[in-house]
C-alpha cells in the first residue's frame, strides 16, 4: 500500500512560523537554564575546566615548538683552534665548512681579535698585559641554515673535529633533542587529554540534558499528543546542549587567559634570569573562537545523542503517550 | 468539514485478546458523536486508534479520505495538529500558567504571540475561565482543570475533537456543564467524538454509538442511514 501524506495546515506552513518555533524553543532553553542557574553554572564550570586543560597543553606545546624553533634558528658552531695553529690550517678548515650545504655564514676571529674583544668586554687591561703570550685561540663562528636536522649538524661537527688543528667544536645538540622530545610528549598528551576531556564534555552535556528531559517528561507527553514532531520535542534540549557548550567554551577561554596572565610575570622573571626574553604564544581571537566553537559543537553532540535516544526510548515503551 | 470513517477496524492484543472487531462507522460531521460502553469495552483503544497512538490489527481509519494508519510518525504528528484531544486526566503542566497550558498547541504551530494571546483569551472565555489565565493548575478545581484542557484542545481550531472519558472524575452537574461545552463546537465546524461510560451524558443526543462485545452499534438516532452502521454487516 502506498504511504499517504497529511496536508500541512495553512497557519503553520510559513517560513515565519518555522522561525517563531525555533525562537520559542530557544527561549524555552534559556528559561530552563536560568531557572536552574546553579546547575547551569556548575555545568559551564565543568565544561570550562575540561576544555581548558587540552587548550593549556596546546599552548604549552605551541610555545615549546616556537622556543625550539627560535633557538634552533639562532644556533651555530664555534670551532676553536689550538694556539699553535697556522693561518693556512685554519683556512683549510674554513674551506671545508664553506663546502657544507648546511652552513650559512662563517666569521673568523683571530686570537688577537679575541683578545681585543675580551678586553673591551671585561675591561681587564693591565692584567692581560702582564701575560707572556695571548692565551685566547683563533676561532671560526659558523651560522647554520635554518631547519637543519640535528643528524646533519652532528656529522659536520664530527668531520671538523677530525682536523688535528681543531681544539674543540662547541655545539650541544642534546638539549635540542630533549626539547623536541618534550614537544612530542606534550603534543601526544594534548591529543589524549583532548580526546578524553572532549568525551567528558559530551558526557557532561549528555547527563545534564538527560535530567532536563526527565524533568519535562509530562510536558513532552502532552506536546506529543497535541502534534509536536520529534524534532520539535528535541529542539529545546539541543539548544540547551549548545548553550551549555558555548558557556563552557567561554569559561575555558577565561580560565586559559587567567592562567596565562598569572604566569606571565614569574615566567618573564625566570627567563630574564638567564639573560633572555620570551614572547608567549597566547590565545588570539581566532583560537579563542575555535575553543568556544568546539565547546558548542561538543555540547550540541551530547544533547543530540541524549535527546534522540531518550525520546526514542520513551516512545518505544509508549510512555510518552 | 472533517469526515471520519472507521473501516473494518479490529484490534487484538499480544495476549490474543480481541478487544475490537470489524468496526465500520462513519461519524457524523460537525456533530457531537458519543461512543458509550462499559469500562473495558474498548473505548480507549478505539480512541487511541483514532489518534494514531496505536495501530489497529486490521482495518483503516480515514480522516478526510486519508488513511491515518498508513502515515509515518511525522505525518501522524501533523495529523494530530488537526485534532483536539481531551483525556480523563486534564494533563495540564503544573509548572506552567493556565495561559501557557492553553497556548501549547499554538506554540507547536508557530503562531505569532499576538495571535496566540488572542486565541488563548478567546478559548478561556469560551470555557468560562478568562479570569484565571495567570494562575497555575494547582489553584483550579478538577472541573476547572478539565475546562482548561478543553480550551487547550480547541485553541488551534481543530477539525476533529476527540475526548476520552472527559467527565470521568466529575459529578453529574459538572459533567453536564462539560457536555454543554462540547455542544458548542459543531457550530464552529468541528466534529466531536466523545467516549464515555456515563449513559446519562448522552441523553437527548442524536449521534450515539454503543461499543459492546468488541462491536459498535448506532443507538441514536435509529440506524436508518446506510453509511453509519454496525460492524456485523
Amino acid at each position: 500500500m502506498s504511504r499517504q501524506t497529511f496536508p500541512v495546515q495553512t497557519d503553520s506552513m510559513s517560513r515565519g512560523s518555522n522561525l517563531r518555533i525555533r525562537a520559542h524553543s530557544l527561549l524555552e532553553s534559556v528559561q530552563h537554564l536560568s531557572r536552574h542557574a546553579l546547575v547551569t553554572l556548575l555545568v559551564w564550570l565543568l565544561i570550562g575546566v575540561a576544555l581548558s586543560l587540552p587548550t593549556g597543553l596546546w599552548l604549552v606545546q605551541h610555545n615549546i615548538h616556537r622556543l625550539a624553533q627560535q633557538l634552533h634558528d639562532d644556533t651555530g658552531l664555534t670551532v676553536y683552534f689550538l694556539p699553535t695553529s697556522l693561518s693556512k690550517e685554519i683556512e683549510e678548515v674554513r674551506k671545508h665548512l664553506v663546502q657544507s650545504t648546511i652552513v650559512q655564514t662563517i666569521e673568523m676571529t683571530s686570537s688577537e681579535q679575541a683578545m681585543e674583544e675580551f678586553q673591551r668586554v671585561t675591561g681587564y687591561d693591565q692584567e692581560l698585559l702582564a701575560l707572556d703570550e695571548n692565551p685566547l685561540p683563533a676561532s671560526l663562528s659558523v651560522v647554520l641554515q635554518p631547519d637543519v636536522p640535528a643528524t646533519d649538524i652532528e656529522a659536520l661537527v664530527t668531520s671538523v673535529s677530525n682536523y688535528a688543528t681543531v681544539d674543540s667544536v662547541d655545539f650541544d645538540t642534546e638539549w635540542i633533542r630533549n626539547l623536541n622530545a618534550i614537544h612530542q610528549v606534550v603534543s601526544t598528551l594534548m591529543w589524549i587529554v583532548g580526546a578524553l576531556f572532549g568525551f567528558g564534555v559530551v558526557f557532561v552535556t549528555f547527563a545534564s540534558v538527560r535530567l532536563a528531559i526527565e524533568s519535562k517528561f509530562r510536558e513532552l507527553r502532552v506536546l506529543s499528543l497535541i502534534g509536536a514532531s520529534d524534532r520539535y520535542l528535541r529542539r529545546p534540549f539541543i539548544y540547551c546542549g549548545i548553550l551549555y557548550g558555548f558557556g563552557g567554551g567561554v569559561v575555558a577561554t577565561a580560565i586559559v587567559f587567567g592562567a596565562l596572565f598569572a604566569i606571565k610575570d614569574p615566567l618573564h622573571q625566570l627567563v630574564q634570569g638567564y639573560g633572555g626574553t620570551i614572547h608567549l604564544v597566547s590565545l588570539n581571537y581566532f583560537s579563542a573562537s575555535v575553543e568556544i566553537a568546539l565547546g558548542t559543537l561538543l555540547g550540541y553532540l551530547g544533547a543530540l545523542f541524549v535527546s534522540i535516544s531518550e525520546i526514542q526510548k520513551r516512545r518505544t515503551f509508549e510512555s510518552i503517550h | 468539514m472533517s469526515k471520519v470513517v472507521l473501516e473494518n477496524i479490529g484490534k487484538t492484543f499480544e495476549n490474543a485478546f480481541e478487544i475490537l472487531r470489524e468496526i465500520s462507522v462513519t461519524f457524523d460531521q460537525e456533530s457531537v458523536n458519543f461512543i458509550i460502553g462499559r469500562s473495558g469495552a474498548g473505548k480507549t483503544t478505539l480512541i487511541r486508534i483514532l489518534l494514531g497512538l496505536t495501530s489497529p490489527t486490521v482495518g483503516r481509519v480515514l480522516f478526510n479520505d486519508i488513511d491515518i494508519t498508513s502515515l509515518s510518525r511525522s505525518e501522524i504528528a501533523r495529523y494530530r495538529r488537526s485534532v483536539g484531544i481531551v483525556l480523563q486526566d486534564p494533563s495540564l503542566i503544573p509548572n506552567r500558567s493556565i495561559f501557557d497550558n492553553v497556548a501549547m498547541p499554538l506554540w507547536v504551530r508557530g503562531l505569532r504571540s499576538k495571535e496566540i494571546r488572542h486565541r488563548v483569551e478567546r478559548c478561556l472565555n469560551v470555557v468560562g475561565l478568562d479570569s484565571v489565565k495567570d494562575l497555575y493548575p494547582v489553584r483550579l478545581s478538577t472541573g476547572e482543570q478539565q475546562r482548561v484542557s478543553i480550551a487547550r484542545a480547541i485553541a488551534h481550531r481543530p477539525k476533529l475533537l476527540v475526548a476520552d472519558e472527559p467527565t470521568g472524575n466529575m459529578d453529574n452537574q459538572l459533567s453536564l456543564e462539560v457536555r454543554s461545552l462540547f455542544d458548542m463546537f459543531p457550530e464552529l465546524g468541528t466534529t466531536v467524538i466523545v467516549a464515555t461510560h456515563e449513559p446519562e451524558l448522552t441523553e437527548n443526543m442524536k449521534h450515539v454509538f454503543e461499543l459492546k462485545d468488541g462491536t459498535m452499534q448506532r443507538v441514536a438516532p435509529q440506524a436508518s442511514t446506510a453509511d453509519s452502521t454496525s460492524s456485523n454487516q
